[in-house]
């Protein structure tokens, strides 16, 4: 009868030891991979098998890339657009400082989605995510869901490759405008080019006030006196040459190598030729 | 022994020469008396005036000079002196280029010299700086060279000729030999070295003095005016110039076979030497300003109103302007990357 009275006294603390252990196991596990899990197969359209290899091909693009990909498949979206659902999933699932993407298929709105996040938005350009979904489309219409995500994610881990492109730019989807903002080029060249202008300004001042010699004017032609007799220098030879002057020859190349005059129809059209040559 | 100070014959204060003018000025009841009707005092040996003692034949004080000072001024009562016995034998000048610029004059050149120079330190260009202008004979030697030459060769000709698509080119060979003499003057170096106060660079850059305005030398020149008296003499400086007037003889045989396009000398003879020297007497304004440990020296050539001399910077005005160009670069950099 005490030993039941005992037992039932440390029933409830040692169940919530366990629940507690039970928990700190399962979120330990995700912190040991360092990162969260990549596929989230919700429509269950993914084997096992190519669940894990396609997390194994996330895991890895991570380890070298530091990029977060995540493929995420619903058959409800809950109300939300695709886009929408996509993003909130990436911003619970990332911080706001990590490059990362999620490539969503939604078999409710019957969609695919790619959304960025970080890096990845100037690395994945707008013709970059739509060549993204143009190869999506071949193995998602033969039903390959898995073939399909590790083309995606194949794709994407190639775009990380060297540095992101100059030229590269981002636009504004309200205003559709560029999106006006400072690189770290621009602070570099901007230090680089203050230092340099100051400087150059501060060097050219200090030589200003320097003193710098100069040898006397001499006047010498007013100086100098000629002591000299007359002289008559005398003819010695006389020698005739004739030299034959080559003519420049046309120019074959000139300036208009691969040039075609061009000219507007009255009906507005651009054609080339019409010169004709009279005979 | 007192030193000559020359008096007014209307007042009896000392006398100073007017730049520009061949008469002396009394500052103090403004009569201006001519050069020539002032006597000029027997001189005596340097010798012995090097060691003497001179008095202010004005107020009596004892007048302290370097050994090389020839003019200067009792620092009790400010008249001008002369110590004519230092000016003579081998330091009695020959020439003397008057002053033409006075102080006012050097004042204004000076002022504008510096306007244009926003970072000058402000202690150099105010009214106490300005009264340390000092007017100042600077000792030169003049020399004048005779170059024989002789050249023996040949002078070409060319003429040219164009006919449709031919050229005519005709050459006319000439023997030539030109004999005799150039005389190159008015070679001047400075005979005056003071390594520790003034760098000759700078009094040789003022230099360019047109020595046609050069009058046969007398002390009432000298009078209200520092002057200083050789300390090179003119054998060490012979061989200076005596280059220089082999290198201008050199640049000058073009003259003697002018109308050729081109010449080939198969003898060529070019030697010069140095006929005669003279002692000269130059006029400067000089001024100097110590700022941060260090000396700066300002100089102008006082018939010319040409002005050199380091300046000294406030380097704060400067090191703000160079940090505030930077920072309109950088800001307009990165307005610039912003935008576009």
């Amino acid at each position: 009868m005490m030993q039941r009275a005992v037992l039932s006294r440390f029933k409830k603390p040692c169940l919530l030891a366990l629940a507690l252990m039970f928990f700190f196991l399962l979120t330990s596990l995700e912190v040991a991979g360092n990162t969260p899990v990549a596929v989230h197969d919700l429509a269950g359209l993914l084997s096992p098998e190519q669940g894990q290899a396609l997390e194994e091909t996330a895991q890895d693009i991570y380890e070298r890339r530091a990029l977060r990909l995540f493929f995420l498949t619903i058959t409800d979206a809950k109300g939300k657009s695709s886009r929408r659902y996509a993003s909130d999933f990436l911003e619970g699932k990332t911080e706001a400082h990590e490059d990362a993407a999620v490539f969503l298929l939604d078999m409710d709105h019957r969609e695919i989605n790619l959304v960025t996040q970080g890096e990845a938005i100037d690395r994945i350009t707008d013709a970059k995510e739509e060549a993204l979904y143009d190869l999506a489309m071949t193995p998602l219409q033969a039903k390959d869901y898995a073939g399909m995500a590790q083309s995606v994610f194949a794709r994407i881990d190639r775009y990380f490759e060297g540095e992101i492109p100059q030229e590269n730019y981002r636009v504004s989807e309200e205003t559709l405008k560029k999106e006006r903002r400072l690189r770290v080029m621009d602070l570099l060249m901007g230090g680089v080019l203050s230092l340099f202008g100051g400087g150059a300004y501060y060097g050219s001042q200090r030589k200003q006030y320097r003193f710098h010699p100069k040898t006397p004017r001499y006047a010498l032609h007013k100086n100098t006196r000629f002591h000299f007799a007359p002289h008559d220098d005398p003819l010695l030879d006389t020698k005739t040459r004739v030299r034959h002057i080559p003519r420049p020859r046309p120019s074959a190349s000139g300036g208009s190598r691969g040039r075609s005059t061009v000219f507007r129809s009255s009906g507005g059209r651009t054609h080339g030729g019409g010169k004709g040559r009279g005979f | 022994m007192s030193p000559h100070s020359y008096q007014c014959p209307h007042c009896g204060a000392a006398l100073s020469y007017k730049p520009g003018t061949a008469q002396q000025r009394c500052d103090y009841c403004g009569a201006d008396v001519p050069l020539d009707s002032i006597p000029v005092q027997e001189a005596e040996p340097p010798e012995q005036a090097d060691l003497r003692e001179y008095h202010c034949d004005n107020c009596g004080a004892q007048i302290v000079t370097d050994p090389t000072s020839t003019a200067s001024q009792c620092y009790y009562c400010h008249s001008p002196v002369v110590l004519v016995d230092r000016l003579s034998g081998d330091f009695a000048p020959d020439y003397v280029l008057p002053f033409q610029i006075d102080e006012a004059k050097a004042k204004q050149l000076f002022r504008q010299w510096v306007k244009a120079k926003r970072f000058v330190e402000p202690g150099f260009v105010s009214e106490r700086q300005l009264e340390k202008l000092t007017g100042i004979y600077l000792p030169f030697w003049r020399g004048h060279a005779a170059i024989d030459v002789h050249l023996k060769g040949q002078g070409w000709i060319t003429k040219r000729r164009r006919s449709a698509s031919m050229e005519h080119i005709e050459e006319r060979i000439f023997g030539i030999e030109r004999k005799g003499q150039m005389e190159i003057s008015n070679l001047f170096e400075l005979a005056y070295l003071k390594k520790d106060k003034i760098d000759p660079a700078l009094i040789t850059s003022i230099a360019s003095y047109d020595s046609e305005a050069l009058e046969e030398f007398r002390p009432a020149y000298l009078s209200g005016f520092q002057a200083e008296r050789w300390n090179l003499d003119k054998e060490a400086l012979q061989p200076a110039l005596r280059q220089r007037a082999q290198d201008y003889a050199e640049a000058m045989l073009h003259d003697l076979t002018e109308g050729y396009d081109r010449v080939h000398f198969d003898e060529r003879r070019v030697e010069g030497r140095l006929d005669r020297m003279e002692y000269v007497l130059f006029p400067a304004w000089l001024m100097t300003y110590r700022h941060q440990e260090k000396t700066y020296v300002f100089a102008m050539n006082a018939q010319t109103g040409e002005a050199f001399g380091e300046l000294p910077m406030d380097q704060k005005k400067l090191m703000s302007w160079s940090a505030i160009l930077g920072l309109i670069i950088l800001l307009l950099v990165l307005i610039g990357g912003y935008f576009l």
